[in-house]
């Protein structure tokens, strides 16, 4: 079991593709409110590590616990709304434009988040202020979306208006959110991605190499928003290779080798 | 029963505007329609009497591409994560996707029927029974096809693989639809209406097993 | 380890089996009679039929052995589906072949579109190469391919049925052998020599099965080890 401040624990955690392990023995500990970055060499088992939080890669051998769920458990459903998960890929729909695939998918999260659960996290809201909002949405936003989330439910206008507010957040220029994603730049593509997670408010926030691809801007931008979840309670794991720039903002670095620390 | 929905137009959306089936599949299936009659030598009484049958092997060969289509869109940047991610259930996305299938494959039906219907020179002596066993058909196949997409969805030899699999399955959807159409189509004098039940009990097996393997199939999906 | 596939107890059975197929064809050559309308042909019914229902023995077993394998998660179970798979499949593939021939001189016809039995018997053939051939796919992730894999072999076992009454109907007659047991008049030694076949049949499929079992089970100590090798090889990696 974790204690309350503890985010995730892992325990000897191996993780085996075919006959290959990628993930040899991880021992993690992280607390509530942390940003960890893990750094290490190709091959290395970063992005692995990263997708066993996240849920999406069971576990060979092992314990672990991620915000209070047992990796094991067969329906993650409940880790799935927990976490939010930045990877290499886009994961969005390439012929979808920016707007249509952030409306998808942060139609779908609310839908499928049950309305008890939306009403106990809004009252988690309420008592203390310890959320995993993003800063200037909660200002923005907070007076309606509180009201609203009392009524559970959340109207188009409103979705509509969150999504706008973040694009404009990520500085994302206005033309491009009707373009499909295959026709963004990376760099978009990262911001679009990032926009997502933003919108979805996740207690872990997961990263595989988000500097890369970004400009100076964007990394300045990435980093704030880190700070800004991590002052409402919210938990950062990122995997990077530029350790300069990840340890201003990472409190420890963990270097993965062979699968392990 | 929303996210199902919300599933089921995000695939017609991304269809609509990538246009795959309706560029491809369907000009495809056409052309199959086509290459028949060249092979029956234009006879049009065989064509006739055969017209049920060469529609639903065009129909099958179709489903193959549409079905491919449907979960390479999924897994080319890795959407299938944030799917995953979105704490749908597995289910609803088996359902969504599965709809999304049958409405996209009923319209290629349709105008598949109508190229059929000029070309083929047959007549529809019950309509009722064409459009009823029509529905059921193309629930059957769409349920059978997503639990198989997805099954091959992170194969690397997937396109051949896919219809091995696939196809033999879908045979006991074959004989009833063509038999339903023999009906309608006044081809061969047999109750077409007996076999719906044959149709009906493969989609609600399909529909159900498929709900369930779905998702231990997704569990492993890359 | 123990590397062979057998054991004091499977040669024994293997013996008993062997001297089984020998007094099968003993009593099939020489012992029983000609049929009447048959004539000689009928003898190869003695191996036919068995084969067929061998081939549905080992088919369903492997569906009921995939649906274990999906609910306890086991190994094993994976194990058992693909042993009686393969084993199925080349009973199958048997079964085809002897009724084509049977079929020759009997309906004058090496493949018969009227017969259920014979088209259902084909459609699972196909069915099943399918799933042999999924399994034989190399992958990067050896639990997906097997999960897959359990799914297919459920599917295709529910199928059986379902193409049988379908192929039936879509029929409407059927020209097989009634029941190959009343038809055939049931002289006491034809009926023997059927029994003794399914007697021989079915120690067979217990005996390749026990084999089989132990081969896919080595393999699978195999990659354990490789597992091991390839742990200890990154362990050392992460040391330097």
């Amino acid at each position: 079991m974790l204690t309350s401040n503890q985010a995730l624990e892992l325990d000897s955690a191996v993780v085996l593709f075919g006959q290959f392990p990628a993930l040899s023995g991880v021992d993690l500990n992280v607390n509530q409110g942390e940003i960890v970055m893990i750094s290490g060499p190709n091959g290395a088992g970063k992005t692995t590590l990263l997708c066993l939080l996240a849920g999406l890669v069971s576990m060979s051998f092992g314990k672990g616990e991620v915000q209070g769920i047992d990796l094991a458990s067969r329906d993650k459903s409940e880790l799935y709304k927990r976490v939010g998960l930045v990877s290499n890929n886009t994961m969005l729909y390439e012929d979808l434009t920016v707007l249509e695939n952030l409306n998808f998918f942060y139609n779908l999260f609310l839908s499928a988040s049950s309305p008890s659960n939306w009403t106990k996290r809004s009252k988690a809201k309420k008592k203390s202020n310890v959320n995993n909002a993003q800063d200037h949405l909660e200002n923005e936003a907070s007076n309606t979306s509180k009201e609203l989330n009392k009524k559970r439910v959340t109207s188009k206008e409103e979705i509509n208006e969150r999504l706008k507010d973040t694009l404009e957040y990520i500085k994302l220029p206005r033309d491009s959110w009707k373009l499909p994603i295959r026709k963004l730049s990376t760099g978009q593509k990262r911001r679009v991605v990032l926009a997502l997670q933003i919108l979805r408010r996740p207690r872990l926030w997961l990263l595989d190499e988000p500097h890369a691809g970004l400009d100076e801007q964007g990394r300045n931008l990435l980093d704030e928003t880190l700070k800004n979840a991590t002052q409402k309670g919210a938990t950062v794991v990122l995997a990077s290779h530029e350790i300069d720039r990840a340890t201003q903002l990472a409190d420890r670095r963990l270097e993965l080798k062979g699968g392990r620390f | 029963m929303k996210q199902i929905w919300q599933v089921c137009l995000k695939d017609l959306k991304v269809e609509l505007r990538s246009r795959i089936v309706i560029f491809q599949v369907l000009p495809f299936a056409v052309l199959t329609i086509i290459l028949f009659a060249f092979a029956f030598e234009a006879d049009r009484a065989a064509l006739r009497d055969y017209a049920p049958g060469l529609f639903w092997v065009t129909v099958l060969l179709a489903t193959f591409l549409f079905v491919l289509r449907s979960f390479s869109i999924e897994v080319e940047a890795g959407a299938i994560q944030s799917l995953r991610l979105s704490a749908v259930k597995p289910q609803y996305i088996f359902f969504g996707k599965a709809l999304a299938l049958f409405i996209g494959m009923f319209i290629l039906e349709v105008i598949l029927g109508v190229a059929t219907f000029f070309l083929y020179d047959v007549s529809v002596e019950s309509p009722s029974l064409l459009i009823v066993s029509a529905i059921l058909t193309t629930a059957a196949i769409a349920s059978a096809a997503t639990l198989y997409g997805i099954l091959s969805a992170n194969l690397k030899a997937r396109e051949t693989i896919l219809p091995l699999l696939m196809l033999p399955v879908l045979i006991p959807v074959f004989l009833g639809a063509i038999r339903a159409f023999d009906d309608a189509l006044g081809a061969v004098a047999v109750n077409g209406w007996a076999w719906l039940s044959v149709l009906g009990v493969f989609a609600f097996i399909y529909a159900v097993f498929g709900s369930f393997a779905f998702g231990e199939i997704l569990e492993e999906v890359e | 380890m123990n590397l062979s596939t057998g054991s004091y107890r499977t040669k024994i059975l293997g013996l008993v089996m062997a001297a089984s197929f020998i007094a099968l064809i003993i009593f099939a050559f020489w012992v029983s009679p000609n049929d009447d309308q048959q004539g000689g042909a009928v003898r190869l019914l003695y191996i036919h039929v068995p084969l067929a229902i061998s081939t549905y023995v080992c088919y369903i077993a492997c569906g009921i052995a995939s649906l274990v394998f999906l609910i306890k998660k086991k190994i094993w179970w994976d194990y058992i589906a693909l042993s009686t798979a393969e084993i199925g499949t080349i009973f199958c593939g048997l079964t085809l072949l002897t009724g084509a021939i049977w079929g020759r001189p009997i309906w004058n016809t090496w493949w018969e579109w009227g017969d259920v039995r014979l088209v259902t018997t084909l459609i699972l053939f196909l069915l099943f190469l399918g799933y042999l051939a999924l399994r034989a796919m190399p992958s990067s992730n050896p639990n997906a391919n097997v999960r897959r894999a359990a799914v297919v072999a459920i599917v295709a076992t529910i199928d059986i049925p379902i193409i049988n009454r379908s192929v039936e109907w879509w029929q409407n007659r059927t020209l097989h052998q009634r029941s190959t047991l009343v038809e055939l008049k049931i002289e006491d030694w034809t009926f023997f020599t059927l029994v003794l076949g399914f007697l021989a049949f079915g120690l067979l499929i217990i005996w390749l099965t026990i084999h089989r079992f132990r081969v896919a089970w080595l393999a699978g100590e195999i990659d354990s080890l490789e597992t091991e090798l390839a742990l200890k090889k990154r362990l050392e990696e992460s040391n330097i």
